[in-house]
């Protein structure tokens, strides 16, 4: 029964041993790898399938004894088939001997083209709808600028206040369409991260510096706690700098004038502990996880211009590309801690 | 400001080439624009401007295209060449520089950053 099963499978299943020799494949397997199960019995995994973190996937399992923690884009591998470049989804789960030593791996294969191809349409889509936009707005916002001068004549006092607003929903109507663009980038994978070894005092001082007029001319105060040996830790810097500008961005637009708003790091085991708290509004708990979702804000008549409620969500998304997790505690009144980890490097 | 400068706007959409032409004008440049990306070199050999903004979807001729040419000619390829596009990607952005622009901006801009752009060339 559970053979035929196995056999049967959709999904194209790999059996491997502790040095990743192929103990068995089922049908859909050897179809898909274009291979006989007794040919390639006892040939190492990485001969049939060109994927190098296949191989790193396999290693960690054995070493731990459990399934990787994987990212959707290291879930994901290529292999070429007829000539056609396919995408499949791995996923790999140690089996164990009875005193608990891992024995083989199971590693299951699932074509995830046509989810690729449709994820790279709707990419195409937002480049080009984030393109359309801005190319409009080019003209209103260099007609504004130049109306504001006076140098296209006298102005009234209101007339100057149109255009400032004006002004200001350009800017906004700018950061939704880059926003849309930047989270279908991250929920299709389709942008690389580029991981390095980065210093946490270079990225919060890079984020703050664009900041710290913006508090000023709100008369909030910018605090910074950081311990002196923080270690580099590997990540995609400008994506950090990314999310700690909006968290702070936020924290600035829901403190009140006087606020202030402290950022800090820590390392807590193989995590660094970024934390952006605030003197502001606060947030009710039936919200803490929702505003982490797509285009949810939080409504009432003195919440001031934002964008579209996509802020968070691409914080997570660039947090959880990362390996790390996000989120908020706060209280009505009382103010918000937003907080994110983020793995210290593997040196 | 460079009083007299000329410059070329290559560009097909008519309220860009109304706000960027007024913007140049305004800080006193000499600005002549033309649409199609085929007529762009002979425009250049013939005016001789002191910079060309080049729009690269153009009609006719990709701008990437028409900035090679431009780079290709002995009369012409001195002219500082800033490419305007709405395209955001960093591959857009070395593609115009391989195919020789000397600079880069991406829409919209405001007044001031498109003078200062310009001013690093005149
Ligand atoms: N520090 C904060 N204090 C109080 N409320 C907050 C804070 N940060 C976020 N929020 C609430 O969470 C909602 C979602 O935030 P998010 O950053 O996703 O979107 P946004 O800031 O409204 O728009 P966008 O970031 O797309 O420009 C906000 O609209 C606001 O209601
Ligand atoms: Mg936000």
């Amino acid at each position: 029964m559970y053979k035929k099963i196995y056999t049967q499978l959709a999904e194209a299943v790999v059996v491997t041993d502790r040095e990743h020799r192929i103990v068995s494949l089922n049908r859909k397997a050897q179809e898909l790898l274009n291979v006989n199960a007794e040919e390639v019995a006892g040939k190492r995994i990485g001969e049939l399938v060109d994927a190098p973190q296949l191989k790193n996937l396999l290693d960690d399992t054995v070493f731990f004894g459990r399934t990787p923690k994987l990212t959707y884009e290291n879930s994901i591998i290529t292999l070429q088939r007829k000539g056609r470049k396919r995408y499949h989804k791995i996923s790999v789960t140690p089996i164990f001997t009875a005193k608990g030593e891992v024995e083989s791996v199971v590693t299951s294969m699932v074509d995830v083209t046509i989810l690729k191809e449709i994820e790279q349409m709707k990419t195409d889509f937002f480049t080009t709808a984030s393109h359309e936009f801005r190319t409009p707005l080019t003209s209103i916002i260099m007609g504004v600028a130049m109306m504001k001068t006076g140098q296209l004549g006298e102005l009234t006092e209101r007339g100057r206040e149109i255009l400032d607003a004006i002004e200001e929903d350009c800017g906004r109507l700018l950061r939704i369409a880059d926003n849309l663009l930047e989270l279908s980038r991250m929920e299709t994978g389709s942008i690389a991260m580029e991981m390095e070894e980065s210093s946490v005092y270079r990225m919060i001082k890079a984020a703050l510096g664009t900041l710290k007029l913006q508090a000023e001319k709100r008369k909030i105060a910018l605090y910074t706690k950081l311990p002196p040996d923080l270690p580099l830790i590997r990540s995609d810097i400008n994506k950090i700098i990314w999310v700690i500008t909006n968290l702070v961005g936020n924290a600035l637009r829901y403190t009140g004038e006087g606020g202030s708003i402290t950022i800090k790091a820590m390392r807590k085991g193989t995590m660094i502990y970024f934390s952006v708290q605030d003197t502001g509004k606060g947030i009710a708990p039936e919200y803490h996880e929702k505003i982490f979702q797509k285009f949810i804000q939080i409504k009432n008549g003195d919440s001031p211009g934002g964008g579209a409620g996509l802020g968070l969500t691409i914080c997570k998304e660039i947090v959880e590309a990362h390996g790390g997790e996000i989120w908020v505690k706060s209280e009505l009144g009382k103010g918000s801690t937003f907080t994110f980890t983020i793995p210290v490097g593997h040196s | 400001m460079p009083i007299g400068k000329k410059i070329l706007l290559v560009e097909d959409e008519k309220n860009i080439i109304l706000g960027v032409k007024t913007c140049l004008e305004i800080a006193a440049f000499k600005v002549i624009v033309v649409e199609d990306g085929k007529k762009v070199l002979d425009t250049a050999v013939s005016e001789k401007p002191d910079l060309i903004l080049l729009d690269l979807m153009l009609p006719g001729l990709h701008g990437n295209e028409v900035c090679q040419q431009l780079k290709a000619h002995a009369e012409t390829k001195h002219i500082p060449v800033i490419v305007l596009t709405a395209r955001t990607e960093q591959k857009d952005r070395d593609e115009a520089m391989a195919a020789g622009a000397d600079s880069f901006m991406t829409k919209p801009f405001r007044p001031e950053e498109l003078w200062q752009e310009i001013k690093r060339f005149l």
